[in-house]
């Protein structure tokens, strides 16, 4: 915090910043800072952060409340508490926005960089089921991570780590209702499926596995998956 | 983009709920392992995290890096950053979080904002090293002037001495120790009547005050706050 000598006109905007915060209008931050002198900017954003620290929770209306709850950003962090996919809900579509990719060109990348020729409709279902949570993010191979941190930009470690985070309900939720049409199962009648129990995940004697199965459901050791 | 929820979220439920209640049902959901007591904890979190994602993208806007002032989220980057930062918070809140109160659940947002924004700044620059050019180039700043990119070193120092200062104050409790401690009785009024949602008219009447006397009260208070905090490190 600097010592400069106050400005009532860092104070004003502040004071009008509270009152509109309190009032539940959700005031843009950068809109107030933009309205400061150029040299004070720094100063009134200190102002603001402080103030948010300890600002109370503003007055919402209900439409303003359903808005927030919509927000992209809160819904993929409750699909992360939610799911089996550790924080990947809440990475991958992030990590797609910023390497300005379609989720269908990721798919297309993927299958390329897998070497799995013609598996796109696959390979799309598992790539949603992961930005869902619905995935069991344990069973995913390594060799899919690195593939992934590969064509989005970003670390191997950033991606493992945020799937191997753990959930509210530590994979023993329900699964949503689509995963249940999708995958045929029974999600919330299916026992807890641990993330380092490789039998957990091994397909039943009716189960017809292939590559794409293997790499997303196989383990992140799954020799096969290589 | 996000595929749009085909469902309205359940809330009737959980946002009726204060954010003391919405942080017992989450710290019981996290703990009991029992399903129901997940799926309230859930809904308790939604609700949260709504009710708090404007606090903490303002709180991603204002960010400076510690010592580098300069140093700060891009315009397009802020949703992007804010996305990061709900992340932090809800890895920070089922893996280390161990509080039971909305101030230490709040004062573990604000740290866990704080630190994915420090992340958020470090990757862009190692973004922009691989793209070309040197950490310590020149770059033109929102308002027109050429400035410095950080030095790592002291940045890291900067941001150690904002990590101790941080930790110190993990609880909201202690902010309201620290208001109680200022010396001017209508300074700590305004702070408190501020923390309890009044607005500057509100106040202005209540204290016989005008309203840009209770702005500046207010203004100073939150400096001494900050000023506080910083001599304490």
């Amino acid at each position: 915090m600097t010592t400069v000598a106050p400005m009532p006109e860092l104070d004003r905007l502040l004071g009008e910043f509270a009152d509109a915060w309190n009032a539940g209008e959700r005031p843009r931050v950068q809109d107030f800072i933009d309205r400061a002198p150029a040299e004070r900017r720094d100063e009134l954003a200190d102002l603001i952060e402080a103030f948010l620290a300890v600002a109370p929770t503003p007055r919402y209306s209900e439409e303003t409340m359903a808005e927030l709850m919509r927000e992209p950003a809160v819904l993929a962090s409750v699909e992360s508490a939610r799911g089996r996919s550790g924080l990947l809900p809440s990475l991958l579509p992030r990590l797609r926005e910023r390497a300005r990719l379609r989720r269908d060109e990721v798919v297309a990348r993927l299958t390329a960089t897998l070497r799995v020729p013609g598996a796109e409709p696959k390979m799309a279902r598992y790539l949603h089921q992961l930005e869902s949570g619905t995935l069991e993010a344990g069973g995913v191979s390594r060799r899919v991570l690195e593939a992934l941190a590969s064509i989005l930009g970003a670390r191997v470690e950033e991606i493992e780590r945020a799937a191997d985070a753990p959930g509210l309900g530590g994979g023993t939720g329900p699964a949503p209702a689509f995963m249940r049409s999708v995958e045929a199962f029974d999600a919330a009648a299916e026992p807890p499926v641990m993330a380092s129990a490789p039998a957990a995940r091994a397909p039943a004697a009716d189960e017809d596995w292939d590559e794409v199965d293997r790499l997303f459901r196989g383990g992140r050791g799954d020799p096969s998956a290589w | 983009m996000r595929d749009p929820s085909p469902d309205p979220p359940r809330i009737p439920e959980a946002a009726r709920l204060s954010d003391s209640e919405l942080v017992r049902l989450f710290v019981r959901g996290r703990e009991s392992g029992d399903r129901q007591d997940w799926d309230r904890a859930v809904d308790a979190w939604h609700v949260l995290v709504a009710r708090d994602y404007e606090r903490i993208r303002g709180l991603v806007v204002a960010f400076r890096f510690p010592g580098h002032s300069e140093v700060r989220i891009d315009r397009d980057e802020i949703d992007s950053a804010t996305h990061e930062a709900l992340e932090r918070c809800l890895r920070s809140l089922l893996t280390s979080f161990l509080g039971r109160s909305v101030g230490e659940l709040r004062a573990a947002m604000r740290t866990a904002t704080h630190y994915a924004c420090q992340d958020h700044c470090r990757a862009q620059m190692r973004r922009e090293q691989g793209i070309g050019g040197s950490i310590d180039d020149l770059r033109t700043s929102d308002e027109g002037q050429d400035v410095g990119r950080f030095d790592r070193e002291l940045g890291d120092l900067a941001e150690r001495r904002h990590l101790a200062r941080t930790e110190g104050t993990e609880d909201l409790d202690e902010v309201a120790a620290a208001i109680e401690a200022l010396p001017n009785e209508n300074m700590r009024q305004v702070l408190r009547l501020r923390a309890e949602g009044y607005s500057s008219k509100e106040i202005a009447g209540r204290l016989e005050l005008s309203p840009t006397n209770v702005d500046q009260l207010h203004s100073r208070g939150l400096r001494r706050l900050n000023d506080d905090r910083g001599s304490d490190a």
